[in-house]
């Protein structure tokens, strides 16, 4: 192989390199790009995954609540009244510690007292 | 057009007998020793026609197994050719030996085309001449011939012709060549480093694909950002009006009632409203103490009951 013949492949590789340093700039850009969002998406999808999730438990919170005292019960639309009645000061704190602790959709919460010694809750949350 | 004109070096006769040579530019005369070369009458007229005919006139006088060239003169005064037949590699191996690759080759010509008009003999050195025989120079011992004059005061009248060797692959290139070689190498590793670094990009953006799919139908989620952003942004709404609702209720343990009594709570996703049944003498300080949780917009009083609406975020 000649002298010229190597400077042919050198060119060659020389327009090669080229071209595949702006392909592999726009790939890299590309890659970045890609990157970001997918980071920006699997973020978001975690918040999500995770609002989610504690969405589904509050769910199971309703059960919970009727367990320690059974609420009188009335929807208006999408939202469902729970009213819980004569409660005395264990029984409400345990109520409000479960609510609080809980993700569940509350629209309004009333804390009333009944008696002296008896108060009642009434929640209201979104279906 | 060239701006610059191209000097031929200092031409030295080139024979095996020749000094080393390691810097400077030089022309080199090659001596007969370095060729075959024969006088013919062919059926053609032009140079570059009898040069395709050249092999065959040498058919089997040239030694065996080695690549040889040729370069054809044409004597218009004879109508004949001179014709030359030389190994590219004895020469340059030749030149190689005495030549240092410091030193610059400008050309390589034949004594035959550079000297072809010479009427005496001359003295190459002390051992040899070169000699003119109906044309044909020879080399020939200086004890054989009266040699009147030496190569050393006859080359710098000589005008070198155009009839030279190609030197692409000569000594002077070697170190060129050598360097041509390391670029390749490295270009070649560029290539190489570049096109592996593409397809481990292109694998890896398929890979972020690959995965959001994966992300989608574990967790159930649309295809694009658009819907995920917005879906988020409900979320993240709710989720914030739920929490300050819950902290609103932390905040509650906190502020300090003195004997005061709560008699109602209601609390909204924006606001809430307190009413506390307390010792009138404390409403300031139970004020002040709701303030340094709560955004008061209004605080009523009637005789030992206190209102006090607040909003939170």
């Amino acid at each position: 192989m000649n002298k010229k013949e190597l400077n042919i492949i050198l060119a060659v590789l020389g327009v090669l390199i080229v071209i595949l340093g702006y392909l592999n700039l726009s790939v890299k850009s590309e890659y970045k790009e890609k990157k970001a969002k997918y980071l920006e998406f699997e973020k978001s999808s975690y918040e999500i995954f995770q609002i989610k999730r504690m969405q589904k438990k509050s769910k199971n919170i309703i059960k919970t609540l009727i367990a320690i005292k059974q609420p009188k019960v009335s929807k208006r639309g999408n939202r469902i009244i729970y009213q819980f009645e004569n409660l005395n000061l264990g029984d409400l704190n345990q109520l409000l510690k479960k609510i609080k602790g809980s993700f569940v959709p509350i629209k309004s919460l009333e804390i009333k007292r009944d008696t002296t010694n008896h108060a009642m809750i009434v929640l209201e949350i979104v279906k | 057009m060239s701006f610059f004109k191209r000097t031929a070096g200092k031409i030295i006769f080139f024979t095996k007998n020749s000094p080393k040579y390691f810097t400077g530019e030089y022309s080199l005369i090659l001596s007969p020793q370095f060729y075959w070369v024969k006088r013919v009458k062919l059926p053609v007229k032009s140079e570059f026609r009898a040069k395709k005919l050249a092999p065959s006139i040498f058919e089997g006088s040239l030694p065996e197994n080695e690549e040889f060239f040729y370069d054809v003169k044409y004597e218009k005064d004879r109508d004949t050719f001179i014709v030359i037949a030389y190994s590219k590699k004895y020469i340059f191996d030749e030149i190689r030996k005495k030549i240092a690759p410091t030193a610059k080759i400008k050309g390589i010509y034949f004594a035959q085309h550079e000297l072809g008009d010479l009427k005496t003999c001359i003295a190459i050195d002390e051992d040899i001449s070169l000699g003119n025989v109906d044309g044909l120079l020879i080399q020939v011992p200086s004890k054989c011939i009266q040699s009147e004059e030496n190569v050393r005061n006859y080359l710098p009248k000589v005008k070198l012709s155009n009839k030279k060797i190609k030197i692409d692959s000569l000594v002077d290139n070697e170190a060129d060549k050598q360097l041509t070689i390391l670029y390749l190498s490295i270009a070649t590793i560029l290539v190489i480093s570049q096109l592996l670094s593409y397809f481990a990009y292109s694998r890896d953006l398929n890979k972020y694909d690959s995965k959001k799919e994966s992300l989608i139908r574990q967790y159930n989620l649309p295809r694009t950002s658009f819907q995920l952003q917005s879906i988020k942004r409900t979320l993240l709404k709710r989720y914030k009006e739920q929490k300050s609702i819950r902290d609103v209720m932390t905040n509650l343990d906190k502020i300090a009632l003195n004997d005061a009594k709560f008699i109602d709570i209601l609390i909204n996703k924006d606001s809430a409203k307190f009413v506390l049944e307390a010792n009138p003498q404390d409403f300031e300080d139970i004020k002040r103490s709701f303030q340094k949780y709560f955004t008061i917009t209004n605080a009523n009083t009637l005789d030992n009951i206190l209102t006090v609406e607040v909003e939170h975020e």
